[in-house]
């Protein structure tokens, strides 16, 4: 074939690749696990399975010799629903397990059985989330090229460059000193750009092989391969006449797909870690089970399992207070955890802090929440279907997963050159959130100079201390926690030096506007005292520290392990929150949902930037009001994926949202350096659940409710016609 | 990207383009590339020789006693800007809604649309209901097709290998028209589309035809004889005449179209109501 550099089979790869190590194991929670290739042999688990690669002088050469490759599939029985995969009789994606449970995750607290049986009323349901996932704009791309020192370089857009160069060298079998993993700038990271892909030592090898660079880029349609957050909640809710939830059962099936060594399974952990939410629920049995199928497996989706729990719990509450003739905002204050309460344990978290209801008061008031109620009732004399919706997320945030390379602490260098300029090398990398000027900004505080002289460097894995990059919305907390820790140490060496130049005691000093000044008005700029410590040093008596420069780790104190007297420990540090309130109208004739209003709140703590919170947090609810109407990642009877462009995986465009109200209610962890909480995933869950309870909401005049997502036009009309047939 | 060793044709004559069509071992007409670029660049289609027809001066606008020929160039973004009365008004409104940005309303064409012959596109029932004649040129001649023999099936016509469609003919541009359309979203293809058009009968009525497109493989044009009888215009008030729309555009879909957007069943219920909404903006214009 014209251009055909080199060409390689699963079996050829096995001699230069060992499996791909997993994101995270599952086998380290649990007991389960298996092994996955870079290409993969004799046997696929699902369509789009890569087994073969080609090299090739430019892409269409690669892909026209591609085409031509004949692969001998003989089918296999296959499983691709959940429900169908736990039969006896379903085909077993991996023998040695015997069935097709990855793992089970349980959480409950209190006595279930009793609360359900002296509650004043009961409920039970089901709700269907689809397959989809977070479509960032650009898709995953890698290059890989081995030096004459034998040094393999490899650029790729990833969020986590550290332990993808500690798992490329498993994989490779090179020692770890040998690999440099440069990670790009991110125009969406969302968990896609977790690693664990087969393309990433795949890549290597074929460098390897040519003796050339070589890149790959993800196609559209190979980026719609990766799925998530496809699960089913079966829940039963007992509650008092005036609102109280005294207990939830909820038994969660996530169809993860074909597993791979990605991180998604995880989700399934999140989904029932995340109960009971906001709410003070003494008594829940939660159990959530990650089953594998024949479909394409999945990687991490903002939200992370936390919009399935907040969808689930939020419907719930929603039930409730349609059950008691309640409003929903009134249910949600009647249970919601109270700031006096905090720090309240659940079965496996410890929320930090909070104050929900000022969260919600605030919501209520910018969403005009009585004038909705007032328009809504108007439009229903109308014959009109207006839904208003109201909803709560509690989304953890900053997970620490011992076991593997997931940790909720990171660690930041801070140098300041002899021109007072100063570096920050951070482990902690931007998915495009811009969490180095946030960073930037702390450093900048601490020495008192503007942040244009402060650079912060990512992602370069021989230039950086070892980190775990961006995950969990945790990059701010750690990456800019270490960097101040750091800054002070950096600081108290440059107010030794100061102080001997102005002869003031160091503790004397303020560090403002570029000026490092005494007390008396004496003053020399940072840079002055900068060039000193580096010219200076040891030449002046007592000026004894001749660098400027430190490395610190940090983590914030409420990641717990050790399990305390009841057996509770909280892998995740910081829980952000945020109310949301919308309005939507239903066409009755064709179930098409339109968004009217969207108003919300959130506190993610201490506040560093802003702008960026602003913007991490309209993007998050504009991918939740996606997720909860429009976007879905089909299969066909055969097995086979459906949606490979975005005619066919509906996104929103600005002419399908309404303008988005947003407010911000500061409430600081007690655990965290900063105060701050994570910023980044959070709105996404509850934008989900609050369109689902609007929409619901607004189908009620017709007795109709729909709990299968996406709350699409047919959706939404087949749940109307089962209404107009009862 | 595009896989094939692709040659790119500029012809200056019709003749050259069919004649280009006919050697080539996988020929296709490049239009505005709206459709045809995405493609090739998925892999969906490896052409060997794509033949750009706009050198073949298809781009006009013409007008023929009471009806407008429409060249195979032509671009929405030309529709919306030809002049008042220069174009059926159903065009306009259809070419307003056709969204993706300035980018597909500046290159994308109507004639393209048609040729392309997807389902859930907005031109081809706008072709049936305005009555619309389709001209195709191939190396054995032209064929003059009625709109609703042109299209034979989903993402197919009757063109031949070695034909273009070069020209769309529209009767009569002063047609009163309505036209709703469906969509899950703004990214979404119309899910339903519905060109109701009035023409009138010269004696003060009016003689209805209703295109319904993306409901099934190709689109049907509904019987509303019926409505016409009374020679009173549209009583859509009354509950009668709307179910007699529902019931007579629902038997016509036997067979809705089913993608990986809608099922069938679903087109087929919201049909009669995307039917009905554009005929009482049909009957607005004809009221106002």
């Amino acid at each position: 074939m014209p251009g055909v550099v080199t060409t390689l089979t699963g079996d050829q790869a096995l001699s230069h690749s060992g499996p791909v190590p997993h994101y995270f194991d599952p086998a380290v929670p649990g007991d389960r696990t298996a092994e996955f290739r870079c290409l993969a042999v004799e046997k696929v688990l699902y369509v789009g399975q890569p087994v073969a690669a080609v090299v090739a002088e430019t892409l269409n050469q690669a892909e026209a010799a591609l085409a031509q490759i004949e692969v001998d599939y003989e089918v296999l029985p296959f499983v691709t629903d959940e429900d169908a995969a736990l039969e006896d009789d379903a085909p077993v994606l991996f023998h040695e397990w015997g069935d097709n449970v990855l793992i089970r995750s349980a959480f409950a607290e209190g006595d279930v059985d009793a609360a359900f049986a002296s509650a004043a009323h009961r409920l039970q349901d089901e709700i269907r989330i689809q397959r989809y996932q977070t479509a960032p704009m650009e898709t995953r791309g890698y290059i890989a090229t081995w030096g004459l020192d034998g040094v393999l370089t490899f650029y790729g857009s990833s969020q986590n460059p550290h332990p993808l160069r500690s798992n490329l060298a498993t994989a490779l079998g090179v020692p770890e000193t040998k690999i440099r993993v440069v990670a790009a700038r991110l125009g969406g990271g969302f968990g896609h750009k977790f690693h664990g892909y087969p393309e990433e030592p795949l890549v290597c090898v074929l460098s390897k092989a040519t003796g050339r660079p070589v890149q790959w880029l993800e196609t559209r349609a190979e980026a719609m391969l990766v799925g998530a957050r496809e699960m089913v909640h079966r829940f039963e809710v007992a509650f008092e006449d005036d609102g109280e939830i005294v207990a939830i059962r909820d038994r969660i099936r996530a169809n993860i797909g074909a597993l791979g060594s990605m991180a998604g399974w995880g989700m399934s952990f999140v989904a029932g870690m995340a109960f009971p939410g906001p709410y003070r629920v003494k008594h829940y049995d939660v159990e959530s089970i990650a089953v594998v199928t024949n479909k394409a497996p999945w990687n991490g989706a903002r939200g992370y399992g936390k919009e399935s729990a907040a969808l689930a719990i939020e419907r719930m509450v929603d039930m409730v207070a349609q059950s008691l003739g309640m409003d929903p905002v009134a249910v949600r204050r009647r249970n919601f955890i109270k700031s006096h309460e905090f720090p309240y344990w659940t079965a496996a978290k410890r929320l930090d802090s909070g104050n929900y209801d000022g969260v919600m008061d605030k919501v209520v008031a910018l969403a005009g929440y009585e004038d909705r109620r007032s328009e809504q009732a108007e439009a229903r004399r109308d014959g009109r279907l207006l839904g208003v919706g109201v909803a709560f997320e509690l989304t953890p945030e900053g997970g620490d997963f011992p076991g593997d390379l997931v940790r909720g602490f990171d660690t930041t260098t801070v140098r300041v050159d002899p021109s007072g300029d100063v570096r920050v090398l951070t482990g902690v990398t931007s998915p495009g959130t811009g969490n180095e000027t946030g960073i930037a900004q702390v450093v900048a505080r601490e020495f008192g100079i503007s942040v244009d002289k402060v650079a912060v460097f990512q992602g370069d894995t021989d230039m950086c201390p070892y980190g775990y990059g961006n995950a969990s919305s945790r990059s701010m907390n750690v990456g800019g926690g270490s960097a101040v820790l750091a800054a002070r140490d950096v600081k108290e060496r440059l107010a030794l030096a100061a102080g001997i130049l102005l002869e003031e005691s160091p503790e004397s000093l303020r560090f403002e506007n570029g000026w490092i000044t005494a007390p008396g008005g004496h003053r020399l700029s940072f840079a002055e005292v900068a060039r000193a410590v580096f010219t200076q040093s040891v030449a002046i008596p007592a000026m004894d520290q001749p660098q400027l420069e430190s490395t610190r780790t940090y983590g914030p104190s409420n990641l717990l392990h050790v399990p305390d007297e009841k057996g509770r420990v909280s892998p995740y540090p910081t829980y952000p929150n945020s109310g949301h309130i919308a309005t939507v109208e239903v066409d009755t004739d064709t179930g098409v949902v339109r968004v009217l209003s969207y108003a919300a709140v959130d506190d993610c703590g201490t506040v560093i930037n802003p702008t960026m919170v602003e913007g991490q947090f309209l993007g998050a609810i504009v991918m939740g009001i996606g997720g909860a109407l429009w976007e879905e990642l089909p299969y066909a009877d055969d097995g086979s994926p459906v949606a490979s462009t975005f005619k066919q995986y509906l996104m929103p465009r600005t002419p399908d949202l309404p303008e988005i109200l947003i407010g911000s209610q500061v409430t600081p962890s007690p655990f965290t350096l900063l105060g701050t909480k994570g910023a980044g995933e959070g709105g996404v869950a509850g934008a989900v659940a609050c369109i689902a309870n609007a929409v619901n909401d607004a189908l009620r005049p017709l007795g109709a409710k729909v709990h299968q997502m996406p709350l699409s036009g047919p959706n939404v009309l087949e749940a109307i016609n089962k209404a107009a047939i009862k | 990207v595009i896989r094939t060793n692709l040659r790119y044709h500029a012809p200056t004559s019709v003749a050259e383009a069919c004649h280009i069509l006919a050697e080539a071992t996988e020929g296709a007409v490049l239009g505005g590339g709206t459709m045809l670029v995405p493609r090739m660049v998925h892999g969906e289609r490896n052409v060997t020789d794509a033949v750009h027809i706009r050198g073949l001066g298809l781009d006009t606008i013409q007008r023929t006693g009471d009806g407008v020929d429409i060249g195979a160039g032509v671009t929405y973004t030309q529709v919306l800007e030809a002049p008042a009365g220069s174009v059926p008004a159903l065009l306009t409104t259809m070419a307003r809604g056709i969204t993706g940005g300035a980018q597909i309303r500046n290159q994308g064409t109507l004639a393209g649309s048609a040729s392309y012959a997807n389902p859930s596109s907005d031109v081809p029932a706008c072709l049936v209901a305005l009555d619309a004649t389709l001209h195709v040129h191939g190396t054995d001649g032209h064929r003059a097709l009625p709109a609703a023999k042109f299209f034979r099936g989903p993402f197919r016509t009757d063109l031949r290998r070695d034909e273009i469609l070069t020209r769309l003919s529209i009767p009569d541009v002063g047609v009163r028209s309505g036209y709703s359309k469906l969509k899950l979203s703004e990214s979404s293809w119309p899910i339903v589309t519905a060109a109701a058009v009035a023409e009138s009968r010269g004696d003060g009525g009016w003689r209805y035809r209703l295109g319904i497109g993306g409901a099934s493989a190709v689109p049907v044009l509904v019987d509303l004889a019926a409505l016409g009888e009374s020679g009173h215009g549209l009583a859509l008030d009354d509950g009668r005449t709307a179910s007699l729309v529902r019931a007579a555009v629902e038997e016509e879909l036997a067979e809705p179209w089913s993608d990986e957007l809608a099922p069938g069943h679903y087109r087929r219920q919201v049909a009669g109501p995307v039917a009905l909404r554009a005929l009482a903006l049909l009957k607005k214009e004809i009221d106002a």
